[in-house]
């Protein structure tokens, strides 16, 4: 990314909220490569897999 | 992305018939800074233009007469043709506008280094699609008026130019995605059970969309106009201005009293905030309800002990041996003090009461506020003056300036009325006052998004894909905060950088960005000077453009404008820092301070388009030998 400004907001934002590690990195990634217009398919597809499923929503 | 203009070619275009310049060196790199200068007359409006028309694609939407009027003055040509090269990091593209003169059509094509042939219209690489609008596009082929934007409260141009340069949008495009592979699932799933319930839900869901699609177009229609009422009321008040300063007297009158209603409006608020200042003490408002307040105390009851807490001290008392008095207590005694306590009891609002009661009676009636009030009267009494004398000044002064002045002074208040109209039906539209009755979801963005979001909510009910909706939401949630986040972060960077070159380039007046919301504020002014308001718009894009996700060229229609000496020089030390790369058309007045800081710098070129010795055809002249000594001998030439 060429922007720092917009790349520190991704991963702070990110980072404050209450979600596991792994979906927050991928998450992370996950953006960074839409900005370099580098991202597949189903990228956003395994980033959402990697979110926690809410209990009383199972 | 980094965009470079590599050449441009015209032939057959008012009075080119063949001109081609390139802007790459003899090795094929791009030269960073590079100077036209136009003669009046050679084509450099005309260029801007063709230029914008062919990047934004509008030139195939053009009038007939539009078109027609590029046909050239030195030949009988049917046709006519603009085209310019670019490259967009290794790609190479090549756009042509094809002008025809006889129908009065314009065509775009484009070619790539990829596809080889011609393909209909503007081809744009994947990540620069539909942001070249001609909005964007004025941001990069720059103008005067482009720079007075940035700084118009009716414009959201600042922005909007921050959104586009640094790629906000794809964080829209995130969440599009997200919605879409939602809804993949919903169907999916929707597919096991139901499939008229589910249809039926987002048959529903996709009027409300439809509602709200039609409302932000609604909204942005009336923000066009607004714009365009506003700008046509600017003109035309100017246009009275105008008309008003062959009456200098009266113009003066008016200056007078426009000065006296400031100082009057100025009086009347600090006026109304002293009296409500005054108003927290309620004896003050009149004398005889003081009297009435201190009446009140002096008949409230006398002062009771309050019940809970002084019944023990009774009780306690008709126990003892003896009393306060130093008498015995015996039984009889006994009885009485209990009995006889309830007299002395009040309840426990007693002790608030006696607060008030003492209140009443310590505080004394003075003129202060009535002294206030008779002020405040006098002040507005005087504004009715001051208006009243305003009027009979305007109806002096359309007198003065017969049927133009009354026929411009009525368009201004139609406008001001179409203003009004515009802004209270936007209102409406864009309010997110959930308590108002009068909006609904057929009216409001808000309220129908709430119903479309409420459709969410039922169809993954229905689908039994509440998790996924789930994800949707933590995914969507998130990117919104880091797009508000981002959004907030960059503008602070920008105001500070832009504030650290704008010290640079205007030293004579203290002029600095105070915020940016939609629009450019300036600290504690309302606008600045024609030369100062393009020194602001430089050093605000050349920060935007510095740091932005895409590098774009920066093509200049007469750069320096009204600047002085001072502030070109710190412009043309910033314009280079900024942008990948400088088409800078001027003239020869603009060459002084501004392109001749350029006449040692590596990586620039100089070109100078005349009208050709032989005929009426222009021609070419590169270097800075011609650039220099054209400039010298026609400075002052130019309209």
């Amino acid at each position: 990314m060429r922007n720092k400004i917009i790349e520190m907001t991704i991963d702070s934002v990110i980072d404050a909220s209450e979600h596991l590690p792994e979906f927050k990195a991928s998450f992370k990634k996950y953006i960074k490569n839409v900005f370099d217009n580098n991202t597949g398919k189903n990228d956003l597809k395994r980033v959402l897999s990697l979110i926690e499923e809410e209990e009383d929503e199972v | 992305m980094k965009m470079a203009i590599l050449g441009m070619e015209y032939r057959n275009i008012r009075k080119i018939s063949n001109l081609k310049m390139s802007f790459v060196d003899s090795t094929g790199n791009v030269i960073n800074n590079n100077f036209i200068m136009m003669a009046n007359g050679t084509g450099k409006t005309t260029t801007i233009t063709l230029l914008k028309g062919l990047l934004d694609g509008k030139a195939t939407r053009w009038e007939a007469s539009e078109v027609k009027s590029f046909a050239p003055t030195i030949n009988k040509a049917d046709t006519g043709e603009f085209n310019i090269t670019v490259k967009f990091d290794d790609r190479q593209y090549k756009y042509f506008l094809y002008l025809n003169y006889k129908l009065g059509i314009a065509t775009i094509k484009t070619t790539t280094t990829e596809i080889g042939g011609l393909e209909d219209g503007l081809h744009l690489p994947d990540s620069l699609k539909n942001i070249f609008t001609s909005e964007f596009v004025s941001r990069f082929i720059f103008d005067g008026e482009q720079a007075k934007k940035t700084m118009d409260s009716s414009s959201n141009e600042a922005e909007e130019t921050i959104k586009y340069l640094y790629r906000l949008d794809k964080l829209d495009d995130i969440i599009a995605n997200n919605q879409r592979i939602l809804t993949e699932i919903q169907d999916v799933e929707g597919a096991k059970g139901s499939k008229s319930s589910l249809s039926n839900l987002r048959t529903r869901q996709e009027n409300v969309l439809k509602v709200i699609e039609k409302l932000k177009e609604r909204a942005k229609k009336l923000k066009n106009s607004i714009k365009e009422f506003q700008d046509e009321q600017d003109s035309k008040i100017a246009q009275r201005d105008e008309l008003d300063k062959n009456y200098k007297e009266l113009n003066e009158e008016k200056q007078k009293i426009i000065k006296e209603q400031e100082y009057n409006k100025s009086a009347i608020d600090v006026q109304i905030s002293e009296i409500l200042n005054l108003m927290k003490s309620p004896y003050l408002i009149s004398e005889k309800f003081n009297e009435r307040m201190y009446e009140l105390a002096s008949s409230m009851t006398e002062l009771k002990l309050p019940k809970t807490i002084s019944r023990e001290f009774f009780v306690e008392l008709a126990n003892a041996k003896r009393c306060v008095c130093g008498r015995e207590i015996k039984e009889k005694e006994q009885k009485f003090i209990i009995i006889n306590a309830e007299k002395y009891l009040g309840s426990d609002q007693q002790a608030v009461l006696n607060a008030i009661k003492s209140s009443l009676k310590s505080n004394s009636y003075d003129s202060r506020l009535n002294d206030a009030y008779i002020q405040l009267k006098k002040l507005c009494e005087e504004a009715n003056r001051l208006q009243t004398r305003l009027n009979n000044n305007a109806e002096k002064l359309l007198k003065a300036g017969g049927e133009e002045a009354l026929k411009l002074g009525e368009r201004i208040k139609e406008l001001d009325k179409k203003i009004v109209v515009a802004k209270s039906k936007l209102e409406t539209i864009e309010s997110r006052d959930e308590s108002n009755e009068e909006l609904t979801e057929d009216n409001n963005i808000h309220k129908a998004e709430l119903i479309y979001k409420d459709y969410d909510q039922r169809i993954a009910k229905a689908t039994r894909t509440n998790i996924a909706l789930y994800k949707k939401e933590v995914v969507e949630s998130l990117i919104l905060d880091i797009k508000e986040s981002a959004a907030i972060e960059l503008k602070k960077e920008i105001i500070y950088k832009t504030n650290k070159k704008l010290r640079k380039v205007i030293k004579d007046d203290d002029i600095e960005i105070e915020e940016i919301d939609k629009y450019i504020k300036l600290r504690g002014r309302d606008g600045a000077s024609e030369g100062q308001t393009l020194g602001i718009a430089y050093c605000f894009l050349g920060t935007l453009f510095k740091d932005a996700e895409l590098e774009f060229p920066f093509i200049i229609d007469s750069p320096t404008g009204k600047m002085d000496f001072d502030k070109r020089q710190a412009v043309a030390d910033i314009i280079p820092e900024a942008f990948n790369q400088m088409i800078a058309f001027v003239q020869s007045a603009e060459v002084e301070h501004f392109a001749d800081r350029f006449y040692d710098k590596p990586d620039t070129q100089f070109l100078t388009i005349i009208a050709s010795s032989q005929g009426d055809d222009v021609e070419i002249h590169e270097g800075i030998k011609f650039f220099d000594s054209y400039q010298r001998d026609n400075k002052g030439d130019e309209l």
